[in-house]
Formats: C-alpha cells, sequence, structure tokens
C-alpha cells in the first residue's frame, strides 16, 4: 500500500517537472523546485531532494535533456529542457490524468 | 527521428556514467551542492541568519546523502558498476597478496591446464564422430577361429565374396588390402607408398565425398583397368595439392595408371593410405585359405550391431559346412569401426581422463583452502562492512568475484599450459594415437574450459563465503585482531586438506603401479639385442623382379653387397619383423612323421627370414643350426622353429631332423613359400613379435632363399655411424635397382621404443599427475599447519612461558600434521582400492592392488607430509613467548 502511493507520487512528480519545463527556456534543478512550489501555491510540498533521482530518470528516459550553463548568479549549474519524445509523453500523462481525476472527480461528487 | 535520438542520448549517458563514474558521481555532487546554495541564498534573502539558512535549506532539501545516491541510482547501471568496483577491488586484494594470488592461479592453471590437454585429446579420439555419412553404421568383420587362436583374422576373396551375396543385415560390404607400392617420378626418384586396393563401392559404402575429381565408379570393378584415388596428405606432400593432377596418369610400380580424384582431408581409413586402387581381380581366385583381405559394412538402416553378428556367424557356419576342409571353425566377429580405431586407447585415456579430474579436485581444494585461511585473516574486515550496512548479497558478490578473478587468471593461464601439453602429448604419444590429425583445441574444449572454471571458481569461492558472510559478525569484531577460527571453520579446512591427501595418494599409487608395470615391460625378455641394429624396408614391384626366382636373387645380392659395407658386421631380411607392424600369417601345417590330435590342430606363424637375420637380432640358436648360403632353392628345404613350438607340439622331443609336408604356401600377392618339403634344421629361443605383453606364440621360420616374399625388411648388425650406413645401402640398391625406394629406416631400438609407447605414455602422464598432485598436496598440508601456528602463537607462547621446551610444541604441531596425513593415508587407500579396476587392464607382470606399491606410496605421502609439517613446526618453536601473550 504505502509502495503504490510512493509511485503514485513519483509518477505525478515526473509529469510535473514535465509541465514545468513545457514552458521552453531551459531550467535548473532548483529553479524547477521553485516553479513548481509557486504554481502549486505552496500546496505541494515535496522534499527538493526528491527532485533529481526523478530529473535523472526523466534525463535517462530521453524525455529530457542537460546541459552545463551558467546560472543567473554566475554559477556553475545544470539545465534541464524538454525533448521531442517528452513532449510527447506528457502529452499521454496528462491525458491519463485528465482520465483519472475525472474519474475520480465523478465518484467522489456522485451523490 | 528525433525521439531515436532522445532515447540515444540517454544511453551515451549512462555509458558515460559506466566508464566514468567518478566524473557523474562528482557532476551529481556539483548540481545538489548547487541547488543548496541557492536556496541558502534565497533564505537569506527572505532574512534568516547564515546558519539558520545552511539549516532550513537542508532540511527542506530532505536527506541530502540518500537523494545522492537515488541519483546515483536512476542511472540504471548500479549493476554494472557494483560490478566493475567488485572487480576493481577483487584485483586490488589479489595485487596486495602476490604470493596467494599466484600461488592460487599457477594451481588453478595447472589443474585446469591438464585438464584441457587430456579433454582435447580424449574428445577428438572418444567422442567426435567419424568422418563418414552415419558412423555408427559402419563395421568391421573380422575372420575368427577360436581352436587356432586367431580372433581378429582375415577374409578370403572366395569367403568375401560369400559374405556380400549371402548376408541379410548389411546394405554394403566392400572389401580392402593395405600393402605398399613404389611411385616412381620422371627423375627417377621413387616413392614408396601405402596403397589400399579397395573393391568398387568402397567410398560409397563409407560414404566418404571426393574433394576433387570422383570415387570409383560402379563399373570398375573385376576385369576393368585400375585407376587411384589419392589421399590428402598425400596429394600435398607429393603434388602440392595440384587439382590438375585428376586425369594425369602416375607411375605406380613401374605401371601408368590414372588419377580420378582425391578425397577429403579427414578421411584416413585405414590411416597410413596414400593411395587408393580399386580391386580389379575377380573375388573366385584362390582358395579359400587364402585369408588376406579385410572387410568393412555398413548395417543396414533397422539393423543392430548384434543382430549382424548373429546373422554373420549362421552364415559363416553355412559356409563352413559346405567347405569342412577350409573352413573348419572359421566364424566371423563384427566390432564397430568406431572402437576398432580407438581400441584399447579408450582405456588409457579414460584412466588419464580420471586422473586429471582428480588433480583438478586437489587443485580446487587447495584454493579453496588457501581461500579460508586468507578469510580468516580477513574476517575482520568483512564483519565491520557488514556492520557499516554492506548487504550480505553484495558481499558474497564481492568473495565470488574474487574466486572467479583468480579461477579465470587461471584458466587463461591453463589454456596456455593446456595448448602446450596437447602439442606435449602428441610429441610423446605412441604412434599409433588414432586420430592424430584431428587433435586439436577448438571452440567445444574451450567452453568447456569456461565452464570448469566458472564451476571451479563458485565451488572453491563458496567455502570462504559460508565461512565469513553467514558468520556471527558480533563476535568477529568483539574478537579483534583475533582469528573468528571456529571449530566449523577448522574441520573445513583438515577435511579439504585429507581429501587432497587422499586424491593424491590415488594418483600416486597409480602411476607407481603403471612405473612398475613399465619396467616389468623394459625387463621383457625380447629373444633379441636391439643395440647396434639398423632396420629398413624395401618391396620390389613385377617390374624389377618378374617372378620368384627373380625376388630370390634380388634379395640375395643386395644381401651380398650390404654385407660388404663398412661396419656390417650382419646382415639379414625377414619378412616380418619382431615387435613390427607388417602382418603375420599363422597357417596349419602337417608333418611326414607325427600324426596330431584334431584337438590341437598343428598351426604356426610362416616366417621367411634370410640367412644372418639370427645373427643380426643375435637371437640364440639352441640347438642345431640356422640358415646359411648352403640353403637354396635348388637343394631340399630346411626350416628352424622356435621354442614354444617346440613345447606345443613336441612334448620335449627332439624336433631337429623331423619334416614338413605339403606346405608349398602362397601369401597372395606377396610372394611364397617355394618349396613344399621342409627339414627342421634348428631351435631358436622365443622372440617376440606380437607386442611385449603376448605370450610368443609358436613359430617356423623358412630360409629367405627358399621363399620369395617382395616385402621384407632388412636387418643389419653395425658399428659406427648408422646415417653413413644408409647412405652406403641406398647406394647398393641403386646399383641393383633404381626404381626401389628404401622406406622406414629405424634402428630395432625405435622399433622395440614404439612397442613400449603406449606404456611410456600412460606412465609418463600418470607420473607426472602423480607428482604435481603430491605438490598441491603438500602445499595444502603446509598452507594449514602454517596457518594454524600463527593462529595458536598465543596458544604457544602460554605453553612455553608454563615451562614446555620447545621440542614438545615441535611435537604437538608435527602430531597435527601428521594426523591430516593418517586420515588422508585411509581415505586414499581405500580409493585407490576402490578404483583398481580402472587400472589393470594396463598393467603387466603386477596386480592393481600390489601391496609393495600401496606400502612405498603410502610411506611417501607420510614423508612428504611430515616434511611440509617441518617448517611451520619449528617456525611454532620460534615463537617467543612475551610478544605472542602481549599480542593477544
Amino acid at each position: 500500500m504505502t509502495q503504490a502511493r510512493a509511485d503514485l507520487l513519483q509518477g505525478t512528480l515526473e509529469m510535473l517537472i514535465l509541465k514545468t519545463l513545457q514552458v521552453g527556456e531551459p531550467m535548473h534543478g532548483w529553479g524547477v523546485a521553485v516553479r513548481i512550489q509557486q504554481l502549486s501555491e505552496q500546496v505541494l510540498q515535496v522534499n527538493q531532494g526528491s527532485l533529481y533521482p526523478a530529473l535523472h530518470r526523466l534525463e535517462h528516459k530521453g524525455w529530457i535533456r542537460s546541459e552545463w550553463g551558467v546560472s543567473e548568479n554566475n554559477r556553475r549549474a545544470k539545465f534541464y529542457r524538454l525533448t521531442a519524445l517528452g513532449l510527447r509523453q506528457l502529452g499521454e500523462e496528462h491525458a491519463q490524468w485528465d482520465l483519472f481525476t475525472g474519474a475520480v472527480g465523478r465518484i467522489l461528487h456522485a451523490t | 527521428m528525433e525521439p531515436l535520438f532522445d532515447r540515444l542520448r540517454g544511453l551515451g549517458l549512462r555509458l558515460r556514467g559506466l566508464f566514468d563514474p567518478d566524473r557523474a558521481d562528482r557532476d551529481i555532487q556539483d548540481e545538489l551542492s548547487f541547488h543548496l546554495e541557492m536556496e541558502e541564498e534565497r533564505l537569506r534573502r527572505e532574512g534568516l541568519a547564515r546558519t539558520e539558512a545552511h539549516r532550513v535549506a537542508r532540511v527542506r532539501f530532505g536527506g541530502e546523502d540518500r537523494y545522492r545516491e537515488q541519483t546515483r541510482d536512476s542511472r540504471g547501471t548500479r549493476l554494472v558498476e557494483d560490478g566493475m568496483q567488485d572487480v576493481k577491488f577483487g584485483l586490488r586484494m589479489l595485487a596486495k597478496n602476490p604470493l596467494f594470488t599466484i600461488v592460487a592461479v599457477v594451481t588453478l592453471a595447472l589443474g585446469i591446464g591438464a585438464n584441457t590437454a587430456i579433454y582435447t585429446v580424449v574428445k577428438s579420439v572418444l567422442l567426435e564422430p567419424l568422418p563418414f555419412e552415419e558412423p555408427d553404421e559402419l563395421m568391421l568383420l573380422f575372420t575368427r577361429n577360436d581352436e587356432q587362436n586367431q580372433q581378429k583374422y582375415m577374409v578370403s576373396p572366395m569367403d568375401f565374396d560369400d559374405w556380400r551375396n549371402g548376408n541379410a543385415t548389411f546394405d554394403a560390404m566392400s572389401a580392402y588390402w593395405p600393402t605398399t607400392g613404389t611411385v616412381t617420378e620422371n627423375d627417377g626418384n621413387p616413392t614408396r607408398v601405402n596403397i589400399v586396393y579397395t573393391t568398387e563401392d568402397y567410398f560409397e559404402t563409407l560414404g566418404a565425398l571426393p574433394l576433387v575429381g570422383r570415387t570409383f565408379r560402379s563399373d570398375e570393378g573385376p576385369g576393368s583397368a585400375a585407376v587411384a584415388i589419392l589421399a590428402y596428405g598425400f596429394w600435398e606432400r607429393r603434388f602440392g595439392a595440384d587439382p590438375s593432377i585428376v586425369g594425369r596418369t602416375i607411375t605406380l610400380d613401374g605401371e601408368p595408371m590414372e588419377v580420378v580424384g582425391v578425397v577429403r582431408p579427414e578421411h584416413t581409413f585405414p590411416a597410413s593410405a596414400d593411395l587408393w586402387i580399386n580391386m580389379t581381380w575377380p573375388m573366385q581366385i584362390q582358395s579359400r585359405f587364402a585369408r588376406w583381405m579385410s572387410a568393412v559394412g555398413r548395417l543396414s538402416e533397422h539393423s543392430t550391431i548384434e543382430a549382424a553378428g548373429a546373422d554373420m556367424v549362421a552364415l559363416a557356419g553355412r559356409i563352413e559346412q559346405e567347405n569342412p576342409r577350409t573352413n573348419r571353425g572359421w566364424t566371423v566377429t563384427v566390432t564397430s569401426l568406431k572402437d576398432e580405431l580407438v581400441g584399447d586407447t579408450r582405456a588409457a585415456l579414460l584412466v588419464l581422463l580420471t586422473a586429471t579430474g582428480l588433480v583438478l579436485l586437489i587443485a580446487c581444494a587447495n584454493v579453496a583452502n588457501l581461500l579460508l585461511s586468507r578469510s580468516e585473516a580477513r574476517a575482520r574486515e568483512i564483519a565491520v562492512r557488514t556492520a557499516f550496512g554492506a548487504g550480505r548479497w553484495r558481499l558474497v558478490r564481492q568473495l565470488l568475484t574474487e574466486s572467479l578473478l583468480l579461477s579465470g587468471g587461471g584458466a587463461v593461464l591453463g589454456l596456455g599450459l593446456g595448448w602446450l601439453g596437447v602439442r606435449g602429448l602428441l610429441a610423446v604419444a605412441p604412434v599409433t594415437l588414432p586420430r592424430e590429425g584431428a587433435i586439436d583445441l577448438d571452440g567445444g574444449v574451450l567452453a568447456v574450459v569456461l565452464v570448469v572454471s566458472v564451476v571451479t571458481g563458485v565451488l572453491f569461492g563458496l567455502a570462504p563465503i559460508a565461512r565469513l558472510v553467514l558468520a556471527d559478525i558480533h563476535s568477529a569484531i568483539r574478537d579483534g585482531t583475533r582469528s573468528t577460527r571456529s571449530a566449523g571453520g577448522h574441520r573445513m579446512q583438515n577435511a579439504f586438506v585429507v581429501g587432497q591427501l587422499a586424491l593424491a595418494l590415488m594418483l600416486v599409487v597409480g602411476a607407481g603401479l603403471l612405473v612398475r608395470s613399465f619396467s616389468n615391460l623394459r625387463e621383457v625378455d625380447t629373444g633379441f639385442q636391439a643395440d647396434g641394429v639398423l632396420t629398413a624396408e624395401l618391396d620390389l614391384p613385377t617390374t624389377v623382379a618378374p617372378n620368384d626366382t627373380a625376388v630370390i636373387d634380388f634379395y640375395d645380392r643386395l644381401r651380398q653387397r650390404i654385407a660388404v659395407l663398412p661396419g656390417v658386421t650382419a646382415v639379414g631380411d625377414a619378412a616380418t619383423l619382431p615387435l613390427g607392424e607388417a602382418l603375420d600369417y599363422t597357417e596349419p601345417f602337417a608333418m611326414a612323421e607325427r600324426e596330431f590330435p584334431p584337438e590341437l590342430e598343428p598351426r604356426a606363424f610362416l616366417r621367411p627370414v634370410a640367412a644372418g637375420f639370427f645373427e643380426a637380432l643375435r637371437t640364440p640358436v639352441l640347438s642345431g643350426r640356422v640358415f646359411d648360403e648352403r640353403d637354396r632353392l635348388d637343394l631340399p628345404g630346411v626350416a628352424v622353429v622356435n621354442e614354444a613350438w617346440v613345447r606345443r607340439y613336441m612334448q620335449g622331443e627332439d624336433p631337429i631332423g623331423e619334416r614338413f609336408v605339403g606346405m608349398g604356401f602362397r601369401f597372395g600377392p606377396l610372394g611364397a613359400l617355394n618349396k613344399t618339403e621342409w627339414e627342421i634344421v634348428g631351435v631358436v629361443k622365443d622372440v617376440k613379435y606380437d607386442g611385449l605383453r603376448a605370450d610368443v606364440a609358436p613359430a617356423i621360420y623358412f630360409p629367405g632363399l627358399q621363399s620369395s616374399l617382395r616385402r621384407r625388411t632388412l636387418v643389419v648388425r653395425h658399428v659406427g655411424d648408422p646415417g653413413a650406413l644408409v647412405a652406403d645401402m641406398r647406394g647398393a640398391l641403386g646399383e641393383l635397382s633404381p626404381t626401389v625406394a628404401l622406406t622406414d629406416v629405424r634402428t630395432m631400438g625405435d622399433v622395440l621404443a614404439g612397442a613400449r609407447s603406449r606404456d611410456r605414455f600412460s606412465t609418463l602422464l600418470l607420473s607426472l599427475f602423480g607428482v604435481v598432485a603430491l605438490l598441491l598436496a603438500s602445499v595444502g598440508v603446509y598452507g594449514v599447519l602454517a596457518y594454524a601456528v600463527t593462529q595458536r602463537q598465543g596458544e604457544v607462547g602460554i605453553r612455553m612461558a608454563l615451562g614446555a621446551d620447545r621440542g614438545d610444541v615441535r611435537t604437538m604441531i608435527l602430531g597435527d600434521g601428521l594426523r591430516l596425513v593418517l586420515a588422508g593415508l585411509v581415505l586414499g587407500l581405500a580409493g585407490a582400492l576402490a578404483l583398481s579396476g580402472v587400472l589393470s587392464s594396463q598393467l603387466y607382470g603386477i596386480g592393481a592392488r600390489d601391496p609393495g606399491v600401496l606400502a612405498s606410496v603410502a610411506g611417501i605421502l607420510v614423508a612428504v607430509g611430515l616434511a611440509a609439517s617441518l617448517v611451520p613446526a619449528w617456525r611454532a618453536t620460534r615463537v617467543d613467548p612475551v610478544v605472542a601473550m602481549r599480542a593477544e
């Protein structure tokens, strides 16, 4: 049971990362973390560290790609960008998510 | 296109992580550090103090180490990376202990190398199918006559014809007859060749296809023209593998003959064949007495070797009934071609395979023991690693990796040794090792070596694993530098050493028996003196000597010319050389004034030899005289018999003056005995012909001047350089005929060595294995005791402090060693007795359970065991009580 929830969270986190990167410009890990917090209006509080295993996993699946660059405060940082493959994946996950939440919502709102 | 590229990039990253894991780790560290710095900066901008910002940033991040690990794992190469790390670590551990590593690798290499070499030979000789279509259907057919003590004899053309037409179990049956001839080139340089005359369906029967040209056509039987098919080796040697030889004509014994084909290289049956010629004579020739052809048949599809045997025995019974005079007692034996080719090599090779298996076991036990000893020293390291959270599986993998590294090293080195070993084996192999050309290392052998080394690696790796990883870590740490040596570990090591000693004892017993058997064979009285005798074969074609008189005259003149060459003291010739490979003829005989009871059907080997033969070989004349110049064709026939003949047929009476009658025997196309009555003029000592082990059979010698065999071996006793003599002999022969070749020149010593070669082969190898096994076992004893001494330093120190003197300590350690040796001795003797059946067929003049050998080997084992215990015992007495106890 615990395992299943972890998987769900993990999968969800990956989808959120992809969505965050869809904006277009390359972002580093911290940027992604801050953006997720801002967009979710502080609702989603995840350990920031858990972002990195997910980022690396996504990169190895070929959904995002990374490049070392210079950050806004002139430091060496790793920037991530969505790939074409990742965009397609995001589309699929998005649809899945809508299907899922829609179904759950209908059940919860049923009287 | 782009998605594919994205995937490839992912793969590239993984590979980079694999090949440069340090850099990948650094990158992850940098990335995480950057994140924490940014977070800290943001928090400070929000007004937190420096230390508070540092703390909160890390709390929000949530376990830097954990996420770093997880990030690394997410690369998906963890398993491989760990494996490489294991290998690196293993190599480092092995390099730290070079002596241990070298001993272990060399030990394994010896075991694996010996197995590779022997297995290669065994596989090629015993396991590979013959190079013929459906080889299991091929049978050899022999005649057999128990009354005359003939087990595997040849068949007459008339009988063969009846076999071929009357059987119900063979699809095809062919006859062949190996002989020799001379091929002459245009420059007049003659080459002796081994010819095999065959029935025209021979190659179809075997299912052997030609490489170039064709095999015999079905119309190339009796009455057709003779054509030749070349063996691959001969074609290569003599004609430079030129395919245009097909259709050309060669000159064989002065007769032109067309070459119609060349067979494939693997087709080497009979083994020595240089060329095959179709039999152009009808089978209804000569009498049923004339048994000189060999027969090979292919079983029909649903037949079996037993059915074929019964069928042929019934057929032979009918032939016997119709021809009681010629075929009384003659029946047929059917044996598989493969068994026949492999012959008694099988037993010898299986003995060697068993021996190498034992050596490998000993090597494994040794390495396991070495690892065990070392693992005691590493127990603390392992325990600490376990305490720090290294998983058990991870440790097992680490230890297994180390033993696999060792066995891998052993396998590589062993393969090299094995390759050398195969070369060495072939160099000392008996000339009769079957199918020698096919012996080489190949993929199958490599696969076996691979499996053997992995299995050995796992096997000897398991012992320390069981000891270490499953051991109780708490006691290991608590015990500190003292060993964790438990009773279990002790027992396991001791068991290994006892096992090694037992296996070594079994091997050395085998070697000892073979050595004794071999020395028995060396002392066998051959009936001749081999030193200083040169032999050479020649074969007179009909073009040089058209008839019997010409043959006799030619050999007489040749003998006279050789007799006057410098250094020659005696010269003779023989149709069959003692212990040589040529065929020996045995035939019935009748005597003028003597009737033999029918159950003692009188029969003897017929051996035409020229005057001078017995002098050249220094065979003692027991009574009467041997042949000389007087025994010419125009004078009465004379004969000499051997002791065995006198014993068997004379019941102690003096045979001299008795006469053989009705013995004008003709050896097929080879020649004849040219008298019909022969008076016995002398008796000679028994001479070994059919191997050194067999008893000498009754034989009658006939003078070379009264018999006309075309193929003879010259026997020349000489002093001085044999090389010069051979040149002189060639010169003498050349003056008589430029087209006859002198071949197979060897000393009688070589002939004798050839007869001993198979025994020498087994003896040499098994002795070698015995020595290796003994060496390995003594290393094992030494290792265990030496280790025990270091482990027991404290105890020894206390004993000495309490007043034990050095002698007591020495006795204690030696006693430990002796107990191991004695246990190994008992076990090994039991094993040797149990395995005695394996070796008994290889022994001569000694039983497989010879008490003398068992006792002396036991003595050797005890001596070696004690010697191996001496150094550790001496070291124990060097222990300084104060130092030893302080170390506690």
